[in-house]
């Protein structure tokens, strides 16, 4: 209650002082808002459409409509011409974008970013691809795609059970071949000391993470686990599968698999077995999105686990990390062109790109919905983080924020670094300070202590994703689908020894030629030299 | 009497009733075990179910599930608004489906065969969502309490086994001798006719009642207004809650906000069974009572033509 009170005081007070100066629209002006949102609760009833109506003198209303039927909605909403003014999370694709706007759907935000929101243009100085993604290929602008500037949230996310590297007293692990000894050991003695030899899984779960960290140390600059696209130094874009490289990778998992140091249910394992195994201490080497996660047990149990990666191989000579473009590839906002508040929308989107207003997008404002702390941890002190609000009536302070403070990925056109965990935790350079930070952000440490920070380590980016026109986009499609499940389809059947790596090499490519390999890469190619300027 | 019966079977029908006996026993346990198993799990701990541990029994005894049910408004809110949109709708139904029937059943109705057959090519060709939507919103019916009632008002396959009911079980003669009685169409329909079709009543009241009951699609298109959504939209917002959850897990870098995801998808995971409990019950409650003439209408209206 008292609470609720300061907040109301807190309300009164902001238009009295010091935030005048930064009214959009002196009268209050009424924006409509939908999207996609798995939240109940509409805009008009968060604390942020408050804050927003009190600073900037814009009303936003209007709520979302959780997955599948956000898209029958859309749909109907462009039938009927009757779009919103601003939609978030469209969950479409940047073709069909440029598609819809180009028959003058959605706005082109081109020259109101370059006039109004200098925010926005110096983003997309800081990163160039912001502005080649949201740009359709007829030169308008008519989305903006949603950026994160944490480097911990673009990682992959790979764990080995610390506990069992210790008990084989083996060390961590550099090379594939490494790897390899150490998931044998695991094999072959009881790593977990629990006294049973033979309950040990050495490599488990059908992941991205698991299979995407292997293809990393055969040089592959991928996250994806099939349809392994890359390009030379010369920008030539070409098919990963089709290398020597690849041939090399399967020969290794094979052997993982011949020796019996992968799940036997590697390529078909549901996601709540994997969660049992590691819960039971039955799994050595993962990938999960956190240790203490999929274990069920509180943030601390991530002290038992490293992260690992970055392996080397002799086709990888130096440890490296592939991690995600900062710039996402998929539209996160369009406003509608018939809007009547063009101007006041783009100043608006603009704000959340201040240092503010990218913690505001999906978290609030301070005051209101959280207060800063200091990291109470030696020579990180000049680093603050933020801790919300939990009011009466909620269970926790994320249960407040998705149910009071915003709208959750509403207006977060950018994952912010500033005010995280992350941000003192990647200012890190010792052991103590590690040591210190562990038990409050278990994974998130030992993703920077074993990965990020470790000396040596190369970050490189993942091929892009890449956009296409929309003739082009349809070829692909068709192309792209029947030859991407061949593909993962033969690399399970090359792994589990259904095919023969060297006796079926030729016929598998044979196969890839005839479904259409060449032109598909000829559009993937068009593509990559459009984005790369 | 129904001793000397069996005992006049010969061996080979004994053994055909013992192996028709062994089937129907296993086909009984396939059915039933998934209903127990859902109702063991909406009583039990959702760790215990997610881990695999619960079979048959419950583990881990909980009314939490029910019990965030009851605190749960909008459920009810649902449920109300599902016993509205059945119980009118079906009453709707039947009023627009059996005298439609009707009519076209009678020889002596004009046209009759052109009308079937506008009836049938809606059976094949539909408007489209897009188009029916807009031709809704013209009308003014979105997000109304009614548009739910209207759309989905005759269903042109049950219009033609009511048809054909009409037409195969009620003799001319009686037709014949109503007439000469003196009653008029009016009074032959309503005093002669629908005694008589108690069984094609029952089971068009049962295919009508069960699709209003299921349907979802219409109002997540139609309605706007959460206050008027049917159960089964709220029911799906639960299962989709639990997907998502799961997608955003991955996501979230905060562990306080993992921590509260894991939590919601527990509870989802939990509610998902009881709801499913709550919402088939009635359903499952009305069918024994219905069943007496499911048999006997579905058979009859089943001679198409």
């Amino acid at each position: 209650m008292k609470r609720m009170f300061a907040l109301i005081l807190v309300l009164m007070m902001i238009p009295a002082c010091c935030f005048a100066s930064e009214r959009i629209s002196e009268e209050v002006i009424t924006v409509t808002v939908s999207g996609r949102s798995n939240q109940t609760i509409s805009w008009d009833e968060t604390n942020m459409a408050k804050v927003i109506e009190e600073r900037f003198g814009i009303r936003l209303v209007g709520n979302g409509y959780p997955d599948d039927t956000w898209k029958t909605q859309f749909t109907l909403m462009l039938a009927e011409e009757n779009l919103p003014d601003i939609i978030l999370n469209p969950q479409i694709s940047l073709a069909e974008v440029a598609s819809y706007g180009s028959q003058g759907y959605f706005l082109d935000l081109k020259d109101l970013v370059a006039e109004h929101a200098p925010n926005i243009t110096a983003t997309m100085e800081t990163y160039p691809r912001l502005r080649n993604y949201s740009t359709s290929p007829d030169g308008n602008m008519y989305t903006l795609t949603q950026i994160s500037v944490n480097v911990l949230a673009l990682a992959p996310r790979f764990w080995l059970n610390k506990n069992w590297v210790e008990n084989v007293g083996m060390e961590y692990p550099e090379t594939l071949d490494d790897v390899y000894e150490l998931l044998k050991a695991f094999k072959e003695q009881d790593a977990n000391g629990n006294g049973d030899a033979n309950d040990e899984i050495p490599l488990d779960a059908n992941h991205e993470y698991t299979i995407s960290t292997f293809l990393n140390a055969f040089g592959f600059n991928t996250r994806q686990v099939s349809y392994l696209l890359q390009a030379d130094e010369d920008g030539n874009v070409y098919l990963g599968e089709t290398t020597e490289a690849f041939k090399a990778y399967l020969t290794y998992m094979k052997q993982l698999w011949d020796e019996g140091l992968m799940c036997p249910e590697f390529f078909t394992e549901p996601g709540e077995q994997l969660n049992a195994q590691i819960a039971g201490d039955t799994v050595g080497l993962f990938g999960a999105s956190a240790p203490y996660v999929s274990a069920g047990q509180e943030i601390d149990y991530d002290a038992n686990f490293y992260w690992a990666g970055a392996f080397t191989s002799d086709y990888r000579e130096n440890a490296t990390i592939i991690k995600n473009s900062e710039v996402s590839g998929t539209p996160f906002v369009l406003v509608n062109a018939k809007t009547e508040h063009a101007e006041e929308i783009v100043k608006l989107l603009d704000f959340f790109y201040t240092e503010e207003g990218q913690v505001a997008g999906n978290n609030g404002f301070e005051g209101v919905d959280f207060d800063y702390q200091p990291v109470n941890v030696p020579g990180l002190e000049d680093k603050k983080t933020f801790t919300m609000y939990c009011p009466d009536g909620f269970a926790s302070g994320e249960a407040y924020r998705t149910g009071k403070a915003v709208i959750n990925n509403g207006f977060y056109f950018v994952k912010p670094l500033a005010g995280t965990p992350s941000d003192a935790i990647l200012a890190a350079t010792n052991d103590e300070q590690f040591e210190l930070l562990l038990p409050a952000n278990g994974w998130l440490v030992q993703l920077t202590r074993y990965g990020i920070n470790r000396e040596g380590v190369e970050i490189i980016d993942a091929f892009p994703s890449l956009i296409y026109e929309e003739d082009e986009a349809e070829e692909r499609t068709q192309l792209y689908n029947d030859i991407n499940s061949y593909l993962k389809n033969m690399q399970t059947q090359f792994i589990t020894g259904e095919a023969d790596i060297e006796g079926d090499w030729d016929a598998f490519i044979e196969t890839l030629n005839s479904m259409g390999l060449e032109k598909l890469l000829e559009i993937e190619q068009n593509a990559y030299t459009r984005l790369m300027g | 009497m129904q001793k000397k019966k069996a005992s006049r079977l010969s061996r080979g029908d004994r053994v055909f009733l013992f192996v028709n006996k062994i089937v129907l026993v296993i086909v009984f346990i396939m059915f039933l075990y998934p209903l127990l198993f859902v109702i063991s799990a909406s009583v039990s701990d959702p760790e215990m179910v997610n881990a695999g541990k619960v079979i048959l029994l419950p583990r881990g005894f909980t009314l939490d599930g029910y019990r965030r049910i009851l605190d749960f408004s909008d459920i009810w809110r649902g449920y109300l608004n599902t016993l509205y949109y059945t119980i009118v709708g079906t009453v709707l139904n039947l009023a627009f489906t059996i005298p439609c029937a009707y009519a076209i059943s009678r020889k002596e109705m004009a046209g009759r065969n052109i009308v079937m057959l506008i009836i049938m090519i809606t059976m094949y060709f539909s408007g489209g969502l897009i188009p029916i939507y807009l031709n809704l919103k013209s009308f003014g019916l979105l997000d109304t309490w009614y548009v739910l009632l209207i759309t989905g008002l005759v269903s042109a396959y049950n219009v033609v086994v009511s048809r054909t009911f009409f037409a195969s079980t009620i003799p001319l003669e009686l037709y014949d001798a109503a007439y000469i009685d003196g009653a008029g169409d009016w009074t032959t329909f309503i005093r002669i006719v629908l005694p008589l079709s108690k069984p094609i009543l029952a089971v068009m009241a049962l295919y009508y009642g069960v699709a209003r009951w299921n349907s979802y699609f219409d109002a997540m298109v139609y309605l706007r207004d959460r206050a008027k959504y049917p159960l089964q939209m709220y029911l799906r917002e639960v299962l989709i809650q639990t997907k998502m959850v799961a997608d955003s897990m991955t996501q979230s870098m905060d562990p306080e906000a993992v921590k509260e995801l894991n939590r919601q998808a527990n509870e989802a995971n939990l509610i998902k069974y009881c709801v499913i409990i709550v919402s088939t019950a009635p359903m499952m409650a009305i069918y024994p009572w219905l069943q007496r003439f499911f048999g006997k209408g579905v058979m009859i209206g089943s001679v198409k033509g």
